[in-house]
């Protein structure tokens, strides 16, 4: 069983220190395969108004429950996994910054590839999370993953 | 009986506030009716409920204490 890591949730972007330190404070001696995934805000343009900013709101002990069991699920369905890192933004964070990084770690590359594809789908599912994507012009719109599943 | 009530999302925007206090509401049926004349524009969103952080169905009763939670559909990740 792969155990859920402390600080999933983070204020702001993700930074590349942020990243780096998480990396360099994993035992990687026997995984032979580790895939990292960087969730980047995108600057959309949404019927001629760019997005500046994504803010995110969560209920955030709800969202560790639902972690748990993805930890739980995904820990079951996939062997040979040792790692599994999940970090995603609350608050704002601008276009062309990170939101959501993950890491996993396994012996071989196989499974590495089928529970990240997993593990994000399952993020976009369950998490009680919601984003504002915010205009340049401080406009805002609510968005959903049930409609923009990709 | 008090349960709180708890708002997120889009659904903040229509009741101004992110947690009330209600008594004497028992079940869901019960919150709804108290949801739809209080704050109408909620009747045609779409949201799913979580009392004490698990979704629901909607013959679920509540408890003294309950936290329950109106979920708009989510958008992590």
């Amino acid at each position: 069983m792969v155990m859920l890591n402390k600080n999933f949730l983070i204020k702001g972007s993700i930074s590349t220190d942020v990243v780096k330190k998480e990396i360099n404070q994993i035992n990687t001696a026997s995984m032979g395969a580790q895939s990292v995934f960087l969730g980047q805000v995108r600057p959309d343009n949404i019927e001629g108004k760019v997005v500046k900013e994504i803010e995110y709101s969560a209920y955030e002990e709800m969202v560790k429950i639902e972690l748990e069991k993805i930890f739980s699920d995904i820990s079951t369905k996939y062997d040979d996994l040792q790692k599994i890192i999940i970090i995603h933004s609350i608050g704002k964070v601008k276009a062309g910054e990170y939101s959501l990084f993950i890491f996993v770690g396994a012996g071989h590359r196989k499974n590495v590839f089928l529970a990240l594809d997993d593990i994000v789908n399952q993020i976009k599912k369950r998490l009680p999370i919601w984003k504002k994507e915010v205009f340049e012009d401080t406009s805002y719109i609510w968005t959903e993953n049930d409609k923009i599943m990709n | 009986m008090k349960i709180n009530v708890l708002f997120f999302g889009i659904l903040t925007d229509i009741s101004k506030q992110s947690k009330i206090e209600l008594s004497g509401i028992e079940n869901i049926s019960s919150l709804k009716s108290y949801l739809w004349n209080t704050y109408p524009e909620i009747k045609n969103m779409d949201f799913r409920i979580a009392v004490n952080k698990e979704i629901i169905n909607d013959s679920t009763v509540f408890k003294n204490g309950d936290e329950i939670a109106l979920l708009p559909p989510f958008a992590g990740g």
